[in-house]
């Protein structure tokens, strides 16, 4: 269906500018023709109106004065755990929703979230910028090709630095580095595979950090067609390190390798003094054109480049790491119907 | 040093002594402790023979060598003894005569086809064996018959009872067997090694090593054979998981997968439990068409330290192409042309230096830093990833 917006802009809200990346989706919100951003609702007043001001919105106190503001859609950024609540909120009032990426922490609140926004008749999209890094589409596209054949295995990295905050804070994080650095890369295995998980076999700790939420691990996966990929997601980042992290992966087919690097578009940034070596990215805003295929979704009726169904099957393969690490064993998916 | 070690007790302090003074420094000692590696080490080095290790001799003594097999190991190691002041080289020895003489040639030294000669030759002191790896115990164990000390290429063997058979078969004939695990004499790898054992890193969590190439191309074609080589886990990512041994000691478990194709290629990763709480990743790969390289991350609570040999290229020489043939269409020599790096070095290469250490071994005067336990564990880690990769299984290793 399409959206009752007014106008020819489509009304966007943000609820909660908790996770960082809501800023670059406000930023795309406001560079977008077609989109207009027209409010901000966050229980921290000093960082909603803060954010409010900044990106001359107006702010809500309340999730639900803002989903009564006659918005199309909404940006959810909120704590993981609270993404459910938020969403479900958004579909009762027929809102659309952008989600952030993990979907949600638990595989039923993922499921409640697509089942009501489905019943409201509204779209749901995850958060996965990635699908729309240039370099990463083009790896797709010349996998589909078949340029380097049929495809045998992954190896693949999503490094970053410990974002700390509620990050850290099982319960609204739903756990650490592997809950928040699995799901970009275990989608993209899907999305280019064109295929689904098996199982997974995982070695997580808490290694760098004096805390008790996992910090790193690696992961082992087993394809339904059987071809098998490996990811680091680990907050291994140093504060020093001349980026916040990566999203890299080597394709290995029967006729060859695709080597692929979605952040290395960058120019090397060295100070003088106290500043680090830095990386400063140059290459397309994958943030924007995340939000501009949200955007022309709505508006258009269309499935948007990822969904609720998949945000749920990437959650999926980061819960079943957990429990792989847990019993010493390699866990096998049990995709829930949806 | 006291040569009169006539009980355990001492026996154990003197080879502290010996193996700490290798790196001179002390405060490895201590690290190591606090990793849990002391106690294993200190093991292996017990179990090896080192009953000779004590006969240090007047000056230095020049050592004589047959190396045996001709390929590309062969070579390598032929290039350095043409430089080393402690060994030189007498024989080259190849099943294939004209391969054994442009070798022997290029180092004006004797080519034969059989290892008779060099055998039964009294000068001769150490048998470099360069042979593929199914051909190791057999070239070993003949060699430790005729009193000559064995210096032999990395995987030591295709299975644990043969390794073990030829370091016994070493220690009953009273020759020294050193293995050529050269990963630890690179001199990137060794300031990785001496940066987590100094602690500078803190603890480490997680470390990322990588090893790809294009196939190798072997003596009849040897590598393509599993039976032969064990493929990518036993024959390439070896060298890593000696490499890991060597940084935080015993492996506890190996969940790894791998595929091979008839073209030929292969390709392998392992995820590796080290018993020290480390978790590594290893990729080996013969899938890779472009020019082998290696690289490394290591993480830990203080800091993280990566390399990757396709970024430390010093020297670097580009070609023109051929021009095309007469006739062919205008543009002749156009297009890329050929890139061939190197990274040369001087008294920090690596072949150069594991041979000094074994023979400093032969002569009594130190530990090597590769005992041949030492290779027997990384074999046993290459054969775990090879069980866990056909099985399915998480594989626990010792």
């Amino acid at each position: 269906m399409t959206a009752e917006h007014q106008g020819n802009e489509l009304r966007i809200g943000v609820i909660s500018f908790a996770h960082m990346h809501a800023h670059s989706y406000a930023r795309a919100v406001c560079a977008l023709p077609d989109a207009k951003l027209v409010g901000v609702a966050d229980e921290d007043e000093n960082r909603g109106r803060a954010a409010a001001e900044q990106y001359g919105t107006r702010y809500f106190s309340d999730v639900d004065q803002l989903l009564g503001s006659g918005v199309d859609a909404v940006i959810v950024c909120s704590e993981n755990a609270r993404h459910k609540e938020h969403v479900v909120m958004a579909a009762r009032s027929d809102v659309h929703v952008l989600c952030e990426k993990p979907i949600a922490v638990t595989v039923s609140d993922g499921v409640e979230m697509i089942e009501a926004c489905r019943v409201a008749g509204v779209s749901l999209a995850t958060a996965f910028p990635v699908r729309h890094v240039p370099a990463i589409m083009r790896a797709k596209q010349m996998v589909d090709e078949g340029k380097v054949g049929e495809v045998l295995a992954v190896k693949a990295t999503n490094h970053g630095r410990m974002p700390g905050g509620w990050f850290i804070k099982r319960e609204l994080s739903g756990g650490g580095a592997v809950i928040d650095h699995t799901v970009h890369v275990a989608d993209l295995l899907r999305w280019i595979l064109k295929d689904e998980f098996k199982s997974v076999y995982a070695e997580i700790d808490t290694r760098f950090h004096d805390f008790d939420i996992d910090d790193c691990g690696t992961l082992a996966f087993e394809m339904e067609k059987g071809i098998f990929a490996t990811l680091d997601p680990s907050w291994s980042r140093p504060r020093n390190y001349p980026t916040w992290g990566d999203v890299a992966m080597e394709i290995i087919g029967t006729d060859g390798v695709i080597s692929v690097d979605a952040f290395s578009q960058h120019l090397v940034e060295i100070g003088d003094s106290q500043r680090p070596v830095r990386y400063r990215g140059w290459g397309d805003s994958s943030d924007l054109a995340l939000v501009a295929d949200f955007v022309s979704a709505v508006r258009e009726g269309s499935r948007p480049a990822a969904d609720g169904v998949d945000g749920l099957r990437a959650l999926e393969v980061a819960l079943a790491a957990y429990e792989s690490a847990s019993c010493g064993d390699v866990a096998v998916l049990n995709r829930v119907d949806c | 040093m006291s040569r009169n070690i006539t009980n355990r007790g001492h026996r154990l302090r003197l080879f502290y002594c010996i193996y700490f003074c290798q790196y001179h420094r002390h405060e490895i000692k201590k690290m190591m402790l606090k990793a849990g590696i002391a106690t294993a080490k200190v093991a292996v080095v017990l179990k090896s023979d080192l009953t000779q290790a004590y006969n240090v001799k007047e000056g230095v003594r020049v050592h004589t060598v047959a190396i045996w097999g001709a390929g590309h190991m062969g070579r390598t190691h032929a290039k350095r003894y043409m430089r080393s002041d402690h060994a030189k080289l007498k024989y080259v020895i190849d099943i294939d005569r004209s391969r054994a003489a442009h070798l022997a040639n290029a180092c004006d030294v004797t080519a034969t086809i059989d290892p008779g000669p060099a055998l039964f030759d009294p000068e001769v002191d150490a048998i470099d064996v360069c042979l593929p790896t199914y051909l190791h115990k057999e070239a070993v164990e003949l060699a430790a018959h005729h009193g000559k000390h064995v210096f032999c290429e990395k995987p030591i063997a295709l299975t644990v009872d043969d390794a073990n058979a030829m370091i016994s078969t070493c220690n009953s004939n009273g020759v020294k067997l050193g293995i050529a695990h050269v990963l630890r004499y690179f001199p990137e790898y060794e300031m990785a090694h001496d940066m987590i054992a100094s602690g500078r890193l803190g603890q480490i969590g997680v470390v990322r090593f990588s090893r790809t190439g294009p196939f190798p191309k072997g003596w009849n074609n040897w590598y393509a054979d599993f039976q032969l080589s064990k493929g990518v886990f036993v024959d390439l990512s070896i060298h890593d998981f000696d490499f890991l041994n060597w940084c935080f000691g015993p492996v506890e478990r190996v969940q790894a997968r791998k595929v091979s194709t008839e073209r030929p290629m292969e390709y392998g990763l392992a995820v590796v439990r080290m018993k020290s709480g480390v978790i590594a990743h290893v990729e080996g790969s013969w899938a890779h068409p472009r020019p082998f390289s290696y690289k490394f991350e290591i993480r830990g609570s203080e800091g993280m330290i990566e390399f990757d040999s396709a970024k430390a290229k010093p020297l670097t020489l580009f070609t023109m192409p051929e021009p095309l043939a007469e006739g062919a269409a205008t543009g002749a020599g156009a297009g890329p042309g050929v890139a061939v790096s190197e990274s040369p070095l001087r008294e920090k290469d690596p072949y150069l230096r594991e041979i000094e250490d074994f023979f400093a071994y032969v002569r009594g005067e130190r530990l090597p830093r590769v005992l041949p336990e030492d290779a027997v564990e990384a074999l046993e880690v290459g054969l775990a990833a090879i069980s866990s990769s056909d099985t399915g299984e998480v594989v626990k290793v010792g």
